[in-house]
């Protein structure tokens, strides 16, 4: 018998439904994440609904790739106020133990109101077979 | 208890009871004699240690699903008591029943809506006086597409599930 101790522990993540929108303010710093292989992914970063500040991360594994995603981030709340939330897109090829690392690296950059965009049912379905 | 005659021989009742309690105490004066204190002792503590150790106060989650390798993470945090909906690449298991298969609830997830929602109004049901806190555990193998969890999260909602806890390995991992 083999026995492996796990410590199991969560990530938090809150899911919008239907119309229900964030209450947000024009203070408010909000990223979109867009993951688009485990080696890559765009940052998109609003205020207020506008556009202030783009980035993409990039490397060869999907950890080098979180690291410079965390970097960026961190330059961007260095000096000024916290990002408040993130939502995270994933594409089809992207595993969740990728999106998880993602989730974890915006954690470690005190980004903790995470959300998941949905995909759409055919992305899904497309995935699985 | 019935004592007959012949059991007695030649003695008498009263000598038969002392000569019993005497083989009585006998017996117990020697079960004493045989017990080891110090190795009990021990044994005990070493019970009470490994108790201590493995306690938790939160509840017991830590089942992993079969076919379920959780992603590491190293901000979790503890858990909370929800239910358990666990996601492999074969099937999707509701508190560890299995609902169907991913690829048919991807295209019908009318299954597990109303297993979903029979869990919240079980849990009306029961807390009355209390809103419902719509936390739900998910537990999604690493290798499982993003496409699918994150198809998954999204219908969380519409049945007033909305605070997802993903469950992962903690910063420790295995020892």
């Amino acid at each position: 018998m083999t026995a492996v101790w796990l410590e199991v522990g969560m990530l938090q993540v809150k899911q919008s439904h239907g119309t229900e929108a964030p209450a947000s303010s024009s203070q408010n710093r909000e990223l979109s994440v867009n993951v688009v292989s485990s080696g890559q992914a765009e940052l998109v970063l609003k205020q207020g609904g506008r556009v202030i500040q783009k980035a993409v991360a990039k490397g060869e594994s999907a950890e080098l790739m979180v690291r410079q995603l965390e970097q960026t981030v961190a330059g961007w709340t260095a000096g000024s106020s916290a990002i408040s939330s993130a939502m995270i897109e994933t594409r089809p090829g992207v595993s969740y133990g990728d999106l998880v690392r993602v989730m974890d690296g915006l954690r470690r950059n005190q980004v903790v109101n995470l959300g998941v965009v949905p995909a759409s049912r055919e992305a899904a379905a497309g995935s699985v077979r | 208890m019935n004592i007959k005659a012949q059991n007695l021989g030649d003695r008498s009742f009263s000598r038969h009871l002392v000569a019993r309690q005497f083989q009585k105490s006998r017996r117990k004066r020697l079960m004493i004699a045989g017990l080891m204190l110090t190795s009990m002792v021990d044994m005990f503590s070493l019970l009470v240690i490994f108790l201590l150790q493995t306690f938790s106060a939160s509840p017991e989650l830590a089942v992993v699903a079969k076919g379920v390798v959780l992603p590491q993470a190293s901000t979790s945090r503890e858990m909370k008591d929800a239910p358990v909906l666990a996601i492999s690449a074969a099937g999707i298991y509701l508190d560890q029943k299995f609902v169907g298969l991913t690829e048919d609830l991807l295209e019908q997830p009318e299954p597990l809506m109303n297993k979903l929602s029979e869990l919240r109004e079980l849990w009306l049901k029961t807390h009355p006086s209390q809103s419902f806190p719509g936390e739900i555990t998910l537990q999604a193998d690493q290798a499982v597409s993003s496409a699918v969890v994150s198809r998954f999260m999204g219908m969380l909602p519409s049945q007033s599930f909305g605070s997802i806890q993903l469950a992962v390995i903690g910063a420790g991992g295995r020892s």
